[in-house]
């Protein structure tokens, strides 16, 4: 089953945002707590942020054989010390952020 | 299919809140996440760190900062302290910060009113919450406070 994509990700996911519905899966919390990441950080990167459209994927669920895009946006937060890139997935009403990463940071 | 886990440590906001009974699920990308409505865990976490009788730590100083949207000098000026000691003291997320008591009952008093006026948007949407006054503001000033000479 093939998958819309969003054509205004940044909307659908502030619209999320201000509902409560953007969550983060269990994955995206492990690696927030990792990388000292807070959910306050990733709200503050997601108001400002740019898309990254070139890095969006469009996967398949092997379990489930359902196909979803995968969105990647970017943004600062912590008063411009984290550059955070954002990957979320839009299942209405819920907006999943799947993994984070700060680009300023040496892993 | 959905489980539900008895206890979970949840540490998004930078320090760790022991939720119980959080309702497990699976999104259609195969990943798992907690069922859970991250607005009305935020404002539950500020009502609660608002009654909190102990001295707010760094992170929880980040999280109610960032909470009222307040920049580090925004929050300074409310403040009367230098943002750079803000900063300072939000970096050492785990150390008591070095607020005195009235300007974290000042702090408490702003988290108290942008709660309110949250709840006042949220009331229309059947949204239903314990009542916090003034009087919930928990950092008790008669024993930190040496009035006189």
């Amino acid at each position: 089953m093939e998958a819309k994509k969003e054509e205004n990700i940044l909307i659908k996911v502030l619209e999320a945002l201000e509902a409560g519905n953007l969550v983060p899966t269990f994955h995206a919390l492990e690696q927030m707590e990792a990388r000292e990441i807070t959910f306050s950080d990733v709200k503050e990167a997601l108001y400002q942020g740019q898309r990254e459209e070139q890095k969006d994927d469009y996967r398949q669920n092997p379990k489930t054989n359902k196909w979803s895009w995968r969105y990647s946006i970017r943004g600062l937060a912590d008063d411009g010390n984290k550059d955070l890139r954002i990957v979320v997935a839009v299942e209405d009403p819920k907006t999943f952020v799947i993994t984070v990463i700060d680009l300023n940071r040496k892993e | 299919m959905s489980k539900t886990l008895k206890e979970y440590t949840f540490t998004a906001f930078g320090f760790p809140i022991l939720l119980f009974d959080v309702a497990v699920k699976e999104s259609d990308i195969g990943e798992e996440y907690p069922d859970i409505n991250m607005k009305e865990l935020e404002l539950a976490v500020a009502r609660a760190l608002v009654k909190l009788p102990i001295p707010l730590n760094g992170a929880k100083l980040k999280f109610l900062r960032k909470f009222l949207k307040l920049s580090l000098r925004d929050l300074g000026q409310e403040l009367g302290v230098p943002h750079t000691n803000i900063k300072l003291w939000e970096d050492n997320s785990k150390e008591k910060t070095g607020l005195e008591v009235a300007q974290e009952r000042q702090l408490k008093y702003l988290v108290l009113i942008h709660i309110q006026s949250i709840e006042q948007k949220e009331l229309s949407k059947g949204f239903f919450a314990e009542t916090l006054d003034i009087s919930s503001i928990n950092t008790p000033l008669e024993i930190e406070y040496k009035y006189g000479t």
